[in-house]
């Protein structure tokens, strides 16, 4: 931390330049900055990750992504067993973004380990598993079985809004939560992530609850529990009548719970929640982000992944950040 | 994925436009019953790509895009239903579009068949244009069964008519061709080749193809499979991505046998995804209960 502040102050006595100067200069710097962070002992080499449930396997985006340059890349959430997922409709467009009912559909731990994983391990981006489940046993079960697969870490999803019993009394009850994250860190040896629901009255104590139970790292926000209606029909949009909300309609109630959140908790912060553009990325860095997932903005662009981390890089150049440490929790006062 | 340049945007009947738009290079290995997903505002709100089907693609059949053209491109043929395809009309000559595609699977080509029939309702009508064209090179006779809801709901039939393909109409309220369903057509055609009993290897070899409002692909799914004749269903639906990541164009089929499924109610694959395993869908596959 000490550290982390003295390059911070480094960084703010830099001369100024004004804008024009600044796109003027060139080359506006001698040095590539150093976008590496270490997330939980995972090396990540830049800090932009794809968020589970967006990118598929990988695979789906091969066409066009350069996986290797992906800072992590998270799969689609697994269980134990395949699920099939929730009826049709599925998702809804809303204003600047979208609700989603997919019902956690996966091919389940045991062939993702077989058939979908082995494409992925030809990349050097890491893998990280994102698992779910209906108890704690189905927790520890999943994660035992990726445990000595070649993947990087685990995060756990203890707030999906779709499925019944699908992890929102886990994502909503502290205790609970943190039985969960205790279970899975004794069940496995690698790094655990946290994924944390929106839907709590402070998210705060769901921070906390996951740090002290032993969580490695905690990612935020997923999604928030949403409603559209038919008017016509007088009937809900989905089938599943509510689902999650996601897209840069939620992105400032994102920023500001990971701004929060990073006042309470000592272990890195992933920030998630309608990031489309780099600038979208900085904003959860400079709150307290060590690392950012991308998810529905998967959806329009294919690319969007390396656009962002293309424009963070970009950034740093341009304010003459030399490593993204300087970067991360640098909120100025007004 | 490419940022491709709007040749024209024409209003063809009410509701209906056609949207020219270059691709350089063309799409040389598109197929018929292919679709493309249109990034159509820069803004946020419409969020998502919508999915249109390929109505024509220069390179694959050879349709000239606008008098004296030369360049490589698509043609997409639209309905104005709601807030994308209300911005999409706006679009004019020059504007920039990004395009993502072509994605999905097309319609069965070269399994022998001798007699095509195609059934389209209204907007319906897009795969087939290709399609025509891909039969004339395999020589199979087709046969084109057009219904919509009045005259200006048969969007693009002057070019079948140009084409010089076989069409039958029919309108609900009989201002073109005859009245009623274009299902009634179908049972017409069925009759009258006498195909009952012709499957794939049959002497009559008939297939069936169809796209258009769900009501009317399950009744001609249900009409076809009384002849034991092979059905195939070209299906749209909402979708985020168009490349199998986002599961939201789920369709509920009747079922198939999947590794992993340990239970006996959970031993059968119940959905598959419209952009990926389709859009186009042997009818037997899907759950019409369900639709």
């Amino acid at each position: 931390m000490k550290k982390q502040h003295k390059l911070s102050l480094r960084g703010a006595l830099a001369p100024k330049q004004s804008p024009s100067e600044i796109a003027s200069a060139s080359p506006r710097n001698d040095i590539t900055p150093n976008l590496s962070v270490n997330i939980a002992g995972i090396h990540l080499k830049n800090p932009v990750m794809t968020a589970s449930g967006t990118f598929g396997y990988g695979e789906e985006y091969s066409p066009y992504v350069d996986l290797n340059k992906l800072g992590a890349i998270i799969v689609k959430g697994l269980s134990l067993k395949p699920r099939q997922g929730n009826p049709c409709p599925r998702i809804v467009e809303t204003p600047a973004g979208m609700l989603n009912a997919i019902g956690l559909q996966n091919v389940g731990v045991d062939v993702f380990i077989k058939e979908k994983l082995p494409f992925l391990k030809k990349y050097n981006a890491p893998v990280i598993a994102n698992i779910f489940g209906q108890g704690i046993d189905e927790y520890t079960e999943v994660a035992k079985r990726l445990d000595g697969t070649g993947i990087a870490g685990i995060e756990i999803n203890i707030s999906c809004p779709n499925v019944k019993k699908g992890g929102i009394v886990f994502g909503t009850n502290p205790k609970e939560a943190a039985k969960v994250v205790r279970a899975v860190k004794k069940a496995a040896s690698l790094p655990i992530i946290t994924k944390l629901s929106p839907n709590v009255t402070d998210i705060k104590i769901m921070a906390r609850a996951v740090e002290d139970a032993g969580s490695d790292a905690i990612s935020l926000i997923n999604t928030i529990t949403g409603m559209a209606i038919d008017v016509e029909k007088r009937k809900p949009k989905l089938a599943n009548i509510t689902g999650g909300l996601s897209g840069p309609a939620i992105r400032p109630i994102a920023v500001r719970m990971v701004w929060e959140t990073s006042k309470v908790v000592k272990i890195p912060i992933i920030g998630i929640g309608g990031i489309m553009t780099a600038n979208d990325a900085l904003e959860f860095i400079i709150a307290g982000a060590k690392a950012v997932q991308i998810g529905t903005a998967n959806f329009v662009e294919p690319d969007v992944t390396i656009k962002i981390l293309k424009g963070i890089e970009d950034y740093c150049e341009r304010h003459r950040i030399k490593n993204l440490m300087e970067l991360i929790g640098s909120l100025k006062r007004h | 994925m490419m940022n491709s340049r709007v040749l024209y945007n024409k209003n063809i009947l009410p509701s209906y436009y056609k949207l020219g738009l270059e691709i350089d290079g063309g799409f040389p290995d598109c197929q018929a019953g292919q679709f493309v997903m249109l990034k159509i505002s820069e803004q946020l709100d419409p969020l998502l790509r919508r999915p249109f089907g390929i109505y024509k693609n220069r390179v694959q059949g050879g349709c000239p895009l606008g008098a004296g053209s030369r360049v490589q491109g698509i043609e997409i043929l639209y309905k104005v239903v709601g807030k994308g395809t209300w911005i999409m009309s706006g679009l004019k000559e020059g504007d920039k579009i990004d395009v993502l595609g072509p994605l999905g699977n097309s319609f069965p080509l070269s399994d022998g068949y001798k007699n095509i029939i195609m059934v389209a309702g209204g907007i319906g009508i897009v795969p087939f244009y290709m399609q025509v064209a891909s039969c004339k090179m395999q020589v199979a006779t087709c046969k084109i069964l057009f219904g919509g809801r009045n005259k200006n709901d048969l969007p693009g039939l002057n070019d079948f008519k140009k084409l010089g393909v076989d069409i039958s109409i029919s309108t609900d309220d009989g201002s073109t061709g005859g009245k009623g369903f274009v299902t009634e057509l179908l049972k017409e055609e069925l009759e009258k080749k006498g195909s009952r009993g012709q499957g794939v290897k049959g002497s009559n070899n008939t297939l069936v193809l169809a796209c258009g409002s769900k009501p009317m692909l399950k009744a001609v799914a249900e009409i076809a499979d009384k002849k034991n004749i092979p059905c195939y269903v070209s299906l749209d639906n909402v979708m985020a991505c168009g490349m199998g990541a986002c599961l939201g164009c789920a369709v509920k089929v009747k079922g198939s046998r999947v590794q992993g499924f340990k239970s006996s109610r959970n031993n059968l694959q119940l959905y598959k995804m419209v952009c990926k395993d389709g859009p186009v869908f042997d009818s037997r596959e899907i759950d019409w209960e369900k639709i």
